[in-house]
Order: C-alpha cells, then sequence, then structure tokens
C-alpha cells in the first residue's frame, strides 16, 4: 500500500501539482508531516500507525500556501478528511486546486502503543471517494465502538460549582503556549483574537482570567466547527482534556441544529446560516 | 555517603516544615516538577520532566509594580519560604547558570537575583538519557555537577549516593560528610556512553545565515510557543497591562506579534526568519555574547514539538550547507 | 523592593504639536533622587498608567536642563493614549537607556545629518549638543526630508537652523508632498542625498528614520563609497524590557536597546539579512 502511496504521489509531483502534503521522516527518524516538491520525495514518504497528524493543518499555513494558488496533493485519513470538508465549507481552500489522496486507516496509537480514543469510535477509516481523487489501502477490518461521551457525561453530572472548580484546575494547568491553537487546522485567523493587542481581549499571561479566556472563547469559535481530530489534545503538554470540551460544544450544536461539521464539503455553517426553523432559544433545554 | 529512598524521603518531610520542596510528580501519565505536600509524591524513577525548573526562578507570570492613584508601586515576588528544587537533572541545573548570564549579568534582575538565592538545588545524576537526549554535545554530561548544591548517584538499588557541592547543599545534607564531591568515574562514563543523540554545532554558523537551508528546515514549523515554553534556557518575555498592574509573563520569539511594531510592520514576518533567529540566537550570538551556548540538550524541543520537528537537527543539517 | 520595571513618577509639563500626528511632550521626574543624566541618542520607556509602555529616543539634549523631550507619534494604542494626556498628567519613565551618540569621536569632525519623518527626533539631541559647542565640530549639514511640508517636525527649529550660516540646511518633502509655495527641494531623501553627493572624507553621517529610509539612505552611501565606520545610525525595532534581557531587539548577536541604539553601518552591515525587512 505504501508503495502504491509513493508512486502516486510520485506521479503528482511529475505533474501538475507544486508540493503534496504527506507523511515522512523527519531529520531524526521520526514520523512527522513532510512536503515532498520532487518527486524522488516521494521516496521518503511513510504510513504506520503513527501517522496521527491532521495535514490539512498546512492548507491555512500561509506561509507554506503563498498565495493559494498553486496545485498541490494533500494526503489525509478519514478523519482529516472531515477537516477539508470543513475548510472547503469555509472557502478557505479551493477544491480544484487540490489532489485529494486519500488512505483507509487501521487507526493510530499513541506514544505507549495505545490506539487512539478518536480511533476507537472512529466510523470513517474508509474515506468517502466521492470527496477524493484517489483512495489508496486494503478495506479496514476494525468494528467501531459507539461514543459514549463518557469524559462528557462525567462532567454533565457535576453541579455548576464542581465544574467551575473542575475547569478551573485544568485551565491552571496551561502555559498558554499556543501549540493547541496552532496545531488546529480551523484555527486559521490572520490574527487571533488572544494575541490582539489593541485592545487586549484575552490578557497575554498564564493569568487565571486569561486561561479561562482563551479556552472557553476557543471552544465557543469552534463550535460546530471542529470534527475532534484530536490533535489540541495529543500536543498539549499540560494534559489539558481539551478534546472532551470540544465534544461538548459540538454535540450541542448537533442537538440544536442537527449539524455534524465536515459531513460534506458544502455545507452551511450554522452559527453563519439562518433557517427558519432554527431552535426557539426559548425552547431550547437548559444542560 | 550512601542513602535510601526513605531515608532521603524522612529528610524531605522535615525540611517541608520550613521550606517549599519541589520534586517531580506523576500526573496524567507525566512528570513534571511540582511543589509537594508530601515525599509520597515524588517520583523518584522519573527519565524526563515535562516542564523544567525555569518557572521557578522566572515565573510564567510575575506582578512587576501595581498602580497608585501617586504613582507606582513595586511588588514583591521574593517567596516567602526557601525552596529546595529535588531531583534536578544535570542539564536543568546547568541551565540556571546559562540564564544567570542575562538575569544576573550588568543590571541584575531583583527577583530572578532573590530566587536563585533562596533555592538550592539538589541534582540526580542522569543514567537513562531518552533517544533525544544530547546533553553532551552542547558542553554538559549526564553525571554534570553545574548549577547544583548537592548531588545524588543512584546506585541501582534505590540507594543514592549522597554527595555536597556547596554549603546549601552541606545545610540540606548536615549528615553527610563532604570531602569528596566527584561523580564516580564509572558512573560517568557509563552515563555517557548512554547518550544516543550527538549534534555538531558548526563553528562557521554564521556563514550559512542567508541560506536557503532555513526556509526549507522551517517549512512545517507551526509557530507555536512550545519549544520555548519548554525550554530550560529559552527566556524571552513581555511585559503587559492587566487591570491595575503590570506584569511580565513568558513569551515566545516565532509569534506572530513578537517583532511586530505598533505601526504594523514586521522584520521577521516570514516564518522561516523566526526560525532561524531562533537557532542562531541560542547557537551563534549568545555563545558570542556570553561564551557559552543556550542549550543543555536536554531533548524538550524534539521530544514535544507537535510536528516533530527538533531543534538539535536544524543545528546539524547546517554545516552540510 | 523596587525593581527594574518600576517607572520613575513624572508629569506632562509641556505639549507641541508638531504635525497631524505627533506631538512633542516636555516631561519632569516628580523625584529628584536622582539626575536623569542621559546622552543625545538614548531612549527611555514611557509608561501611560493602565495602558502600556513604549519606547521613545530622547529628543532633547543634556544641556536642556528644564524638561524631558521625545516626540511621539500616533500609531498604536499606547501613543494614541500619550495624545490624549493633558498637562500635568501623571507618566511614568525608565531610563535613560541604550548607548548615545559617541560624541567624542565627533569633535573636530564634519558632519552630515541625515532624517526622514519623526526620525528627525533622535538627530534633534544631537544637533542641539553640537550647536551648543558649535567650534568643538567641522561643517555642519543637515539633510531632512518629510512626506509633506506639514508632516515636518520641529518646524521652529528647522527655521533657527535655515537662519544660521554656520550650517547648511537642505530640506526637501516626497515627490507629490509639495506645496504650492515649497521652495526647496521635491525627491526622496535618499534621492536628494545622491545627488547632493556628499564626499567620504572625514567626516561622519548620521542617519535616522522610518526603516526603509535608512535602508535606502545607507545603500546610498555604499555608492558613494564612504566608509561604514563613519555611518552612525539609530535602529528602532520592538521593545519591551530596554535593558537587553527580553529578547526581543536583537539584530543578530546585538540588542537595539543595549549595544544599540546608535549603530555604527559597519557594526550592522554584517546583519542586514536579518533586518533587510524592516
Amino acid at each position: 500500500m505504501l508503495d502504491e502511496l509513493k508512486q502516486h504521489v510520485r506521479d503528482l509531483l511529475a505533474g501538475d501539482v507544486a508540493f503534496v502534503v504527506a507523511y515522512g521522516e523527519s531529520a531524526d527518524g521520526r514520523t512527522a508531516p513532510v512536503l515532498a516538491r520532487e518527486p524522488a520525495d516521494a521516496d521518503g514518504l511513510v504510513w504506520n500507525d503513527r501517522c496521527y497528524f491532521n495535514l490539512t493543518r498546512y492548507l491555512t499555513d500561509r506561509d507554506v500556501m503563498g498565495d493559494g494558488e498553486a496545485k498541490i496533493g494533500i494526503v489525509v485519513k478519514g478523519c482529516d478528511l472531515k477537516t477539508l470538508n470543513v475548510l472547503l465549507s469555509e472557502k478557505q481552500v479551493k477544491r480544484e486546486n487540490l489532489a485529494v489522496v486519500a488512505v483507509r486507516c487501521e487507526g493510530m496509537k499513541d506514544a505507549d502503543g495505545n490506539l487512539l480514543a478518536k480511533c476507537e469510535t472512529c466510523t470513517v477509516a474508509d474515506p468517502d471517494p466521492s470527496f477524493c481523487d484517489r483512495v489508496i489501502g486494503p478495506v479496514p477490518q476494525r468494528e467501531p465502538r459507539e461514543d459514549d461521551y463518557k469524559d462528557v457525561d462525567e462532567i454533565e453530572a457535576m453541579s455548576p460549582a464542581e465544574r467551575l472548580a473542575y475547569w478551573s484546575a485544568e485551565f491552571d494547568r496551561c502555559l498558554r503556549c499556543d501549540a493547541c491553537r496552532n496545531i488546529c487546522p480551523l484555527c486559521y485567523c490572520r490574527e487571533c483574537l488572544a494575541s490582539q493587542h489593541d485592545p487586549r481581549w484575552i490578557p497575554a499571561s498564564s493569568s487565571i482570567a486569561g486561561n479561562r479566556l482563551f479556552h472557553i472563547v476557543r471552544a465557543f469559535h469552534l463550535a460546530g466547527r471542529c470534527t475532534n481530530c484530536g490533535e489540541c489534545e495529543r500536543v498539549c503538554p499540560a494534559g489539558i482534556p481539551i478534546t472532551t470540551l470540544m465534544r461538548k460544544m459540538g454535540s450541542v450544536v448537533r442537538d440544536d441544529f442537527g449539524f455534524e461539521p465536515g459531513a460534506t464539503p458544502d455545507q452551511r455553517p450554522p452559527l453563519v446560516s439562518f433557517a427558519h426553523n432554527d431552535p426557539d432559544p426559548e425552547e431550547v433545554k437548559a444542560p | 555517603m550512601i542513602a535510601k529512598r526513605d531515608q532521603l524521603g524522612a529528610q524531605i518531610a522535615e525540611l517541608l516544615e520550613t521550606m517549599e520542596i519541589v520534586a517531580p510528580v506523576r500526573e496524567r501519565g507525566r512528570v513534571y516538577f511540582r511543589a509537594v505536600r508530601s515525599p509520597d509524591d515524588i517520583a523518584w524513577d522519573y527519565g524526563t520532566s515535562v516542564n523544567s525548573i525555569k518557572e521557578f526562578f522566572l515565573p510564567p507570570r510575575q506582578v512587576l509594580f501595581c498602580y497608585t492613584s501617586g504613582g507606582f508601586k513595586p511588588v514583591s515576588a521574593v517567596p516567602e519560604k526557601p525552596r529546595v528544587i529535588f531531583l534536578a537533572r544535570p542539564c536543568d541545573a546547568r541551565a540556571l547558570n546559562i540564564m544567570d548570564k542575562v538575569f544576573l549579568g550588568d543590571r541584575p534582575d531583583e527577583t530572578y537575583a532573590a530566587l536563585r538565592e533562596h533555592a538550592t538545588i539538589v541534582g540526580l545524576a542522569c543514567d537513562r538519557p531518552d533517544q533525544h537526549c544530547f546533553c553532551t554535545s552542547v558542553g554538559g554530561s549526564p553525571a554534570g555537577t553545574e548549577g547544583m548544591d548537592a548531588i545524588l548517584i543512584p546506585t541501582g538499588d534505590g540507594s543514592y549516593d549522597v554527595k555536597i557541592l556547596s554549603d546549601k547543599g552541606r545545610a540540606i545534607f548536615p549528615d553527610v560528610p563532604g570531602d569528596d564531591s566527584t561523580v564516580p568515574d564509572e558512573f560517568v562514563q557509563k552515563a555517557e556512553a548512554a547518550i544516543r543523540r550527538h549534534i555538531t554545532v558548526p563553528d562557521n554558523i554564521r556563514d550559512s545565515f542567508a541560506s536557503d537551508y532555513w526556509r526549507e528546515v522551517s517549512e512545517t514549523c507551526l509557530k507555536c510557543g512550545l519549544c520555548s515554553h519548554l525550554c530550560p534556557t529559552c527566556h524571552c518575555f513581555d511585559i503587559v497591562e492587566e487591570g491595575d498592574c503590570r506584569v511580565r509573563c513568558w513569551d515566545y520569539c516565532q509569534s506572530d506579534t513578537f517583532t511586530r511594531i505598533a505601526a504594523g510592520h514586521d522584520h521577521r514576518a516570514e516564518k522561516f526568519s523566526r526560525c532561524r533567529n531562533r537557532v542562531y540566537h541560542k547557537f551563534d550570538y549568545y555563545p558570542e555574547n556570553f561564551g557559552v551556548v543556550a542549550c543543555v540538550g536536554c531533548g524538550r524541543c524534539a521530544r514535544h514539538c507537535p510536528v516533530n520537528n527538533g531543534i538539535a537537527d536544524l543545528v546539524n543539517g547546517v554545516d552540510a550547507r | 523592593m523596587k525593581n527594574l520595571y518600576t517607572p520613575r513618577a513624572a508629569r506632562v509639563k509641556g505639549i507641541v504639536p508638531e504635525t497631524r500626528d505627533v506631538r512633542t511632550l516636555r516631561l519632569a521626574l516628580e523625584d529628584a533622587d536622582e539626575p536623569f543624566d542621559f546622552a543625545p541618542g538614548q531612549f527611555l520607556e514611557l509608561s501611560v498608567p493602565r495602558v502600556g509602555e513604549a519606547t521613545f529616543c530622547i529628543a532633547s539634549c543634556p544641556g536642556d536642563t528644564e524638561h524631558i523631550e521625545c516626540s511621539v507619534k500616533r500609531v498604536g494604542a499606547v501613543t494614541e493614549a500619550i495624545h490624549m494626556l493633558d498637562l500635568e498628567s501623571l507618566v511614568g519613565i525608565r531610563g535613560p537607556y541604550g548607548n548615545g551618540f559617541p560624541m567624542e569621536t565627533l569633535k573636530g569632525k564634519d558632519l552630515l545629518f541625515v532624517g526622514g519623518g519623526i526620525g528627525l527626533a533622535p538627530l534633534r539631541g544631537l544637533i542641539r549638543e553640537v550647536l551648543r559647542a558649535r567650534d568643538d565640530y567641522g561643517a555642519l549639514t543637515i539633510l531632512y526630508g518629510a512626506r509633506t511640508p506639514a508632516d515636518m517636525v520641529y518646524k521652529d527649529e528647522l527655521d533657527v537652523w535655515q537662519g544660521r550660516d554656520d550650517v547648511r540646511t537642505v530640506l526637501t518633502v516626497d515627490p507629490g508632498g509639495e506645496t504650492p509655495d515649497w521652495k526647496a527641494e521635491v525627491g526622496y531623501v535618499p534621492d536628494v542625498l545622491r545627488k547632493t553627493a556628499p564626499k567620504p572624507d572625514a567626516g561622519v553621517a548620521v542617519v535616522c528614520g522610518p526603516p526603509i529610509m535608512i535602508r535606502l539612505t545607507l545603500a546610498v552611501f555604499d555608492e558613494l563609497d564612504f566608509d561604514a565606520e563613519c555611518i552612525l545610525t539609530t535602529l528602532e525595532l520592538k521593545m519591551k524590557c530596554g535593558i537587553g534581557q527580553c529578547g526581543r531587539c536583537n539584530v543578530g548577536p546585538l540588542y537595539v536597546c543595549k549595544d544599540g541604539p546608535v549603530f555604527t553601518y559597519a557594526q550592522i552591515k554584517e546583519f542586514m539579512e536579518d533586518i533587510l525587512h524592516i
């Protein structure tokens, strides 16, 4: 399968594609995102159970994409494809400029060799071919289990005071390193609210107010958009359960608007659209 | 003098009555340096910690002064209790001496100086580097004692050979005879041989400043601040207003706003120039200004980089160009 | 415990509007504990309570004992707040910081001052200091340009300098910036410099202005074969601590706040690649 992937990328690069965002090796031999530019670069591609990176992140990297007019290729897993659909829905990237190479996936593992939580419940291991230009790899065998939202439910079972204590303790761990924000493909604002100086909406330091605002505002900005790739939590040096917060926001949008981000590339995001049957705030049940 | 863990633990428990003890603890499957309440919290057999001990000398957030009706009232950040940093690795201890060059230089920072003064560093010699550690390539050693007041050398069976290195160390371990403060050669050789990662800092690194190399190696960098925040020698900071006070807080040179002036201009607007500047700051400018590389080879940047880049790689490849 | 970052209280004692977006502040420290001894070319950090702190070069000279002066262009949050200060407003001052101009090496030399826009501010302190001991220096030439006549700072002082017969003053505005009654040069400062074709003799040139003007002017001095050791410039990058510790304002291994802001062209030539986009 890797050979097929390499050959396909080789062909793309020999054609009119400027570069391909793919999985390769870092200089110290670890699996890492790479930008393959010459056909020979395809020899260095990898595919293994450490390819957890969501490469769509680079589709919103201005240093990488330049003016966004070049034709480029990208390797995506089924979960990454959902993020790509959100980027297309939000008009951040042009489909006609992309050669989308999807890979079928048996799941990714963390540093200790355990299957990632998101992979246990994954229903897109076999990517939808209508969203890609090529699908590579054997049909996945593993049956996903249902997402029980246990982590979200545990917090929902807490009283408001308990929840405040819980999240305050979590956000106190935050260093404001911005790794979660910077690895998120959907955090692509030219000027992040948290970086703005004038006015300074969110304190720059790791103060209690600053940390809470940063995470809560980010959760709201990703509500109805986050496709749960889980990269934010993977990279957090403090181990903050960011995906729990994101999945909570996602479940609210799903329940209230019946909307699942990333299902197709031409969705109308609910928070920027109006429909006559939008839920009445009076009728929406408080959590 | 050989001491068992429970003996050292009892010593820690006694010190806790009058001092703050910072030691490695296990949290969420990883190890962090935190203030502990009991010797039972200590992760004695840790390999590497996520955070370094930098934050106990350069606080991530520090109030500098508060506004009053007539002026500016300085706020003291001098700790109430003296502190022991327990089980610091040689790389992290050495990093403090490197940071001292800036903060205890021609304009000594009062808070940093007080925190250094009030802290005793008890080191733990390192017999378990991982694949990212490269201290021996940058003037350090897993058996190094630079920056420490005492060192514990693991004997392999839950005991430690305790060596005193300074008066402060003696005050923590008054019963330890203080004549011999050297780490045994056998341990040193074994420990240094266990280091798997080596880098070469080219002498002529400045010649490569204008090379395209920097554009290539920075392509996948996310410009997040993780490497800087975890690095024990990165010390760049921001100064901001927060309510009625002015605060100093950690900052990182990869940030979009680090060098951007109010009028909007930024001479390091391009990602590669920030990446290049960080490497040069550590491996060229700091040595020129202070005589030492601003890197201790702890490996945190490579170990924790969200996209598996590593600063060691960046320097290693320069020579080839 | 006092710390390096606590400002000294000062009051605004005078406000001089210079242009539509530049005003000069005259400041006086509240306490007389320590004299504010500065050299031309040094800078201070000016705080507006609860708004922030920003770097300004000192535009007065040590001989101006009554007030410390700095000129402020309105570009962001802090400078906006400075432009709303009244007389007697409380501000904070940290400093003086930086290395200042090497006055001793300027003695006896012909001096060519090249300024653009608000870049005249650090030059003014230097020019005032030089004029206070005019006989200690050789021929003096001031080349100053701004976008339009209205954008020129220190208009009264420019008149005084133009009126002196022991100083040659050349004023210019950008092409398209001239008004019907403008009688002096029209052209960007680097171009006018090239036109005046100063000779690279034993003189010293001092260049201050917006980043692009500095870059292009230094390139003209290269064309005219000037010795890079004999060209001084003041750089301005984003600063926070002002004392070489926050790591922000470096040009290669040099910190603008500590090793500068006054540099010789020779010092920074090696690092132009690092500040190419200034």
